[in-house]
């Protein structure tokens, strides 16, 4: 038996082991998640922490002359946290349709009901992170702030705020397609996208805690490592400039009623591109920027390419400009294809200088042909010796490729040749053209387009980018000659004549290129007029191309439908920049015969005036107010009396110190005219009441 | 009994183990899907996550389970010495071929699948030990075949502790309770008990007061005992070998355990507050428990488990997402059915007419129990952080899979329950 009860024991005891490590685990879990449950779930939160990025603030682009063309702003996406421990329902139920009502009147995008549904909803469901809007500014979000229960404060009202900056075009539209944009994935665009990796600058961290109502927090004031903002862009687009010539770009497309164009405006000397505008039709009568036609897509260009063709054959010495050539029919064959001119030119020989002048593409293709055809090789060797055919290398992405044949390349015809000289079985960008032309003006070196001339941080220079030259010389000092004289000529006698009577000289070639259609090729009549010149022409400061597809209006010549548009850009850019008017002090004429009289005023500013323009005065005076009269041949400065008690006389003054004097003395005034005053309502030295209405003519 | 029954695997088997079994292993199975949760890998079978492997672990137990049935009982008493002189070997060899994980050369790497052959020795260690009690007439309270069963223990445990792996080997000592069971005097456990006590006093306060104390309560049984002159050898052996102990403690606790294992005793014993640092698992653990309170977050919705907060989640934490996810009442639930199953293998060990069975029986009982107070324990801040898996409910192939056989092996025996195996 005593076996049988130690046994027996035992196994109590073993059950009792169990039984005291079984209640020691349940206390345990009793304890941990009753009487410690709400230490545990704080200390859940202060336990979690992460690190969150802080975004950088994007580097600005500024325009050449200082202006900012883009830049970041705060923008913000609002939550709520519907579920926030200070929400009580009572609180919810009493508030929430206050709530929707104002959230409806402030955003105007969805029902005071249907706020009042999705908030409801969003609590029964739980939501902490519900989204109330997207893309909300900051005076809105102002206003929310406001709103019942988000004014309980910033974490007590479950209002989450998470600020994103958004990128803004302070000159929209302008340049837009130039000025580009960067989004990940995407294809960079214009210098946002270029430069992005200098405007980007670096993304920072910091350390976020989770408290209670699971909102984050930073854990310290400053962030762990901090962003580095990008720096600053300082392109070379001028803001004015970009506005006329974008203003002068829609008016005629609007006008001719065309599907797009393209103006770029390049300074001579530097390459520096200040202006760049690309509108493409989006509606009728509406223009958008769309795509960088300038830059990224080579056309045909027709015959603003002749100067190409006349620059080869001028450099290789197959003809001069006073050879003649017989251009009457109006039309040639090359292997039964017809070349057609234009405009008939009557005349039995004409030059090549009328040629150019008349954009005879008989003549052209004829005079090529003649001193090409045997070595057409020699002719694209030429071509490419002008820095054609290849890409230039811009700053910005997407430039596209141009193309020309080259003898022995499939595709290379027997009426290759003649088409090629006159702009057509090639294609060519708008830049690429002007930048051509733009070494013609900068006789005869060759630079690359500039879009961008520093990249600043912090106000301090980081990388500064020089005029990139692509060709030191095009060609001879002579041919380079010839080709100023071609293209003055074109502006003066030429299809250019519209452009010939402004105040200063252009240069210029027209072209007018029919459009091949994928399928249709030329059949449908689709045309592209450009013009491609510099000015002022003795001096060349700017070059410029324009260009406009498919105007619909009738017109469709270069020299009728794009050279318009180039006067308008070239006159307003040339009244505005002082720099490059011969000699603006000659115009004035100093008249020293007439006495110079000021205006009745005050003294030492009158002093001041004649001081300054050295005009000798005699004074008679030491009081504030004075006139000036006539007193043999000079000046004599008098007092003029101003009372206070009294209505002063005040003719004679500017409306500044009329105003000053009638409202110290308590009347109040009403102006007319402009210049000085010639009348006044109340005669002079009547008693004053206070608060009564004088009346000034001015003249 | 008809023929039929008698050839059926499943004749004579305790459907109640068997049900709870699979009511663990599924709520395992639910569980590992809820740690490891991700929306983007959202079917329960996907192979790629541990939920999807977990499922493959589960057939494939279910596979053993029929293989286990079918074998005659007589075959795991037979070949009992087999099984661990394999174990010892694999324990060799995994020393060194084993793969390092962690630290530890525990795994043996076989393709995509690894093997701890730790879990196994567990298996073997029990047959082995129930054999050899069981087939010789063995008195426990002699100190040879105390030796000879202590040593039958210590072989695996000692090759564990190489690996080292202590979480493990620490497992075996719950054969002692066994041995306990079997005839082993008491004074094993009591000194054990002492030791562990000693150990944690010897820690918290300066050792010069314990030794003080241990002389004063030395004194004192002096003096009560004074007229049995027998007692005073024993007490005084007693003192040295516990002021031994002491200064030893310290000794022990500086130069032998590694400082990851000071720091969770430090940590257990609240020596050291550190939420981020070394107590990150336990502090993690808790929070997650904690906040289930009551009635737990609701299925998939723990977020300390989900977001990963919890290490180990789908292993040895498994019972953190039990805790955030079931509350209270989850985490009852589940101990409650360890505490049947455990309660069930009791009353099936002691309805065995053999010794074998029997003591196969408590000791697959004392291993269960030890892993779920252990890995329970550690998840509550109970015990130091041992990593080992929770019975049935962690994720893993060679735990799931040990566990089955252990179990099985049990149950085949039971159905032998009136037969005596020698």
């Amino acid at each position: 038996m005593k076996i049988k009860t130690d046994i027996t024991l035992r196994v109590y005891v073993a059950y009792a082991v169990l039984f005291v490590f079984a209640f020691a685990i349940v206390f345990r879990i009793w304890q941990v998640q009753f009487v410690q449950g709400a230490k545990w779930s704080k200390m859940a939160d202060s336990l979690s922490t992460k690190f969150v990025n802080v975004e950088a603030v994007r580097g600005s682009i500024y325009s050449e002359d200082g202006s900012l063309i883009a830049t970041s702003m705060p923008e913000y996406e609002v939550r709520m946290d519907v579920n926030a421990d200070p929400i009580t329902d009572d609180l919810f139920k009493e508030k929430v349709d206050s709530l929707s009502l104002r959230l409806s009147l402030l955003f105007k995008d969805r029902s005071k009901d249907e706020y009042n549904r999705a908030l409801k909803m969003a609590r029964s469901e739980g939501q902490r992170y519900f989204l109330v809007q997207r893309k909300v500014d900051f005076n809105q979000l102002k206003t929310l702030k406001s709103f019942p229960i988000f004014n309980m404060g910033r974490y007590k009202g479950g209002l989450i705020v998470l600020q994103k900056n958004k990128r803004i075009l302070p000159f929209k539209l302008l340049a837009s397609r130039t000025i580009g944009y960067y989004v990940e994935k995407q294809k960079p665009v214009g210098l946002e996208g270029a430069y992005n990796e200098y405007i980007a600058g670096k993304t920072g961290k910091r350390l976020m805690q989770r408290i209670a109502g699971g909102v984050w927090m930073p854990v310290n004031d400053d962030v762990e490592i901090a962003p580095v903002d990008g720096s600053d862009i300082i392109s070379t687009l001028n803001v004015n400039i970009q506005d006329v010539a974008q203003n002068a770009l829609q008016k005629q497309l609007i006008a001719q009623n065309a599907s797009s164009g393209t103006v770029i405006l390049m300074e001579v000397a530097t390459g520096e591109i200040r202006a760049i505008a690309n509108l493409q039709r989006v509606a009728p009568q509406q223009y958008e920027e769309k795509y960088n036609v300038a830059v990224g897509s080579a056309t045909e260009p027709g015959s603003t390419f002749k100067l190409a063709s006349f620059l080869v054959a001028l450099e290789d010495n197959k003809f001069s400009l006073d050879d003649t050539i017989d251009v009457s029919k109006g039309y040639c064959v090359y292997r039964n294809r017809i070349m057609k001119d234009s405009h008939l030119i009557k005349d039995k020989r004409v030059t090549m200088k009328n040629v150019f002048e008349q954009s005879s593409n008989v003549g052209t293709s004829l005079a090529i042909t003649r001193a090409y055809k045997n070595n057409p090789e020699k002719f694209v060797e030429g071509l490419e010796r002008l820095g054609l055919g290849h890409r230039m290398g811009i700053q910005i992405p997407g430039e596209a490729r141009p193309m020309f044949k080259h003898p022995g390349d499939k595709g290379w015809s027997g009426t290759t040749l003649p088409w090629l000289s006159i702009g057509y079985e090639q294609t060519i960008t708008p830049l690429q053209t002007l930048t051509l032309y733009n070494a013609v003006a900068n006789n005869g070196t060759m630079v690359a387009p500039k879009f961008v001339k520093e990249i600043k941080y912090l106000g301090k220079t980081i990388e500064k980018f020089d005029t990139k030259v692509l060709v030191e010389r095009i060609a001879s000092e002579s041919t380079i000659q010839k080709a100023h004289e071609l293209l003055e000529a074109v502006v003066q006698n030429g299809s250019g004549k519209v452009l010939n009577t402004s105040v200063f000289p252009i240069a210029g070639k027209t072209g007018t290129a029919q459009i091949a259609d994928g399928k249709l090729g030329y059949r449908v009549k689709r045309y592209q007029a450009s013009f491609c010149g510099y000015f002022p022409a003795n001096n060349p400061k700017y070059s410029m191309i324009v260009v406009i597809n498919e105007p619909t209006n009738q017109l469709y010549y270069g020299g009728a439908v794009a050279a318009p548009v180039f006067k308008e850009v070239a006159d307003k850019v040339y009244a505005t920049q002082l720099e490059i008017h011969p000699g603006v002090e000659k115009q004035y004429v100093l008249n020293v015969r007439e006495v110079p009289l000021a205006k009745a005023g005050y003294r030492t500013e009158t002093e001041f005036i004649y001081n300054k323009l050295n005009v000798s005065y005699s004074e008679n005076t030491k009081g504030n107010w004075v006139q000036t009269a006539q007193h043999d041949n000079s000046v004599e400065v008098n007092e003029k009396n101003v009372s206070e008690k009294a209505v002063p006389n005040v003719v004679g003054m500017g409306l500044k110190d009329a105003i000053y004097i009638l409202e110290n003395a308590g009347l109040r005034t009403v102006a007319r005219g402009c210049g000085k005053v010639v009348g006044q309502s109340m005669t002079a030295g009547t008693p004053i009441v206070k608060g009564r209405t004088i009346g000034l003519e001015l003249r | 009994m008809n023929q039929s029954q008698q050839t059926s695997p499943f004749y004579n088997v305790d459907w109640m183990t068997i049900i709870i079994y699979f009511c663990l292993v599924l709520i395992g199975w639910a569980n590992i899907y809820a740690a490891v949760y991700d929306a983007d890998h959202s079917s329960i079978f996907d192979m790629s996550r541990n939920y999807g492997k977990q499922l493959l672990w589960i057939s494939s137990s279910v596979l053993m389970i029929i293989i286990i049935l079918l074998i005659d009982s007589k075959f795991f008493n037979f070949s009992a010495y087999v099984f661990y002189g394999i174990t010892i070997i694999l324990l060799v060899a995994v020393l060194f071929v084993g793969k390092l994980v962690g630290g530890n050369r525990a795994w043996f790497e076989i393709g995509a699948f690894r093997l701890q052959p730790a879990e196994f020795a567990k298996v073997a260690t029990c047959l082995t030990l129930a054999r050899y009690m069981g087939s010789t007439n063995l008195k426990l309270a002699d100190l040879g075949d105390q030796l000879k069963c202590f040593t039958l223990i210590f072989a695996p445990v000692a090759l564990i502790l190489l690996q080292p792996d202590a979480g493990s080997a620490m497992v075996f000592m719950s054969f002692f309770i066994v041995l306990y069971r079997e005839g082993l005097p008491p004074f094993y456990l009591v000194f054990g008990l002492v030791s562990v006590i000693l150990f944690v006093l010897s820690l918290l306060i300066p050792q010069s007061y314990i030794i003080i104390g241990l002389i004063l309560l030395t004194g004192f049984l002096l003096w009560r005992d004074r007229r049995v002159r027998r007692h005073y050898f024993l007490i005084i052996g007693s003192a040295i070998l516990s002021i031994a102990l002491v200064t030893g403690v310290n000794y022990a606790f500086n130069n032998i355990l590694k400082p990851h294992q000071r720091d969770r005793i430090d940590l257990l014993l609240g020596k050291k507050v550190d939420p981020k640092g070394v107590g990150y698992n336990v502090n993690q653990s808790k929070i997650a428990i904690g906040s289930g309170q009551f009635l737990g977050k609701g299925y998939l919705k723990g977020t300390q488990t989900k977001y990963d907060f919890v290490p180990e989640q789908s292993t040895d934490f498994i019972f953190c997402t039990i805790g955030e996810e079931w509350g209270f009442v989850g985490s009852v639930l589940v101990l409650g059915l360890y505490t049947f199953l455990l309660m069930r293998i009791v009353v099936i060990a002691e309805r065995q007419r053999s010794t074998f069975s029997r003591i196969y029986g408590y000791g697959v009982a004392t291993i269960i129990f030890f892993h779920v107070f252990i890995n329970v324990g550690m998840t509550i801040g109970i015990m130091p952080v041992i990593g080992i898996p929770l019975p049935f409910i962690s994720y893993g192939g060679s735990s799931l899979w040990s566990f089955t056989i252990l179990l099985f092996i049990l149950i085949k025996l039971d159905t032998n329950r009136n037969g005596i195996i020698r």
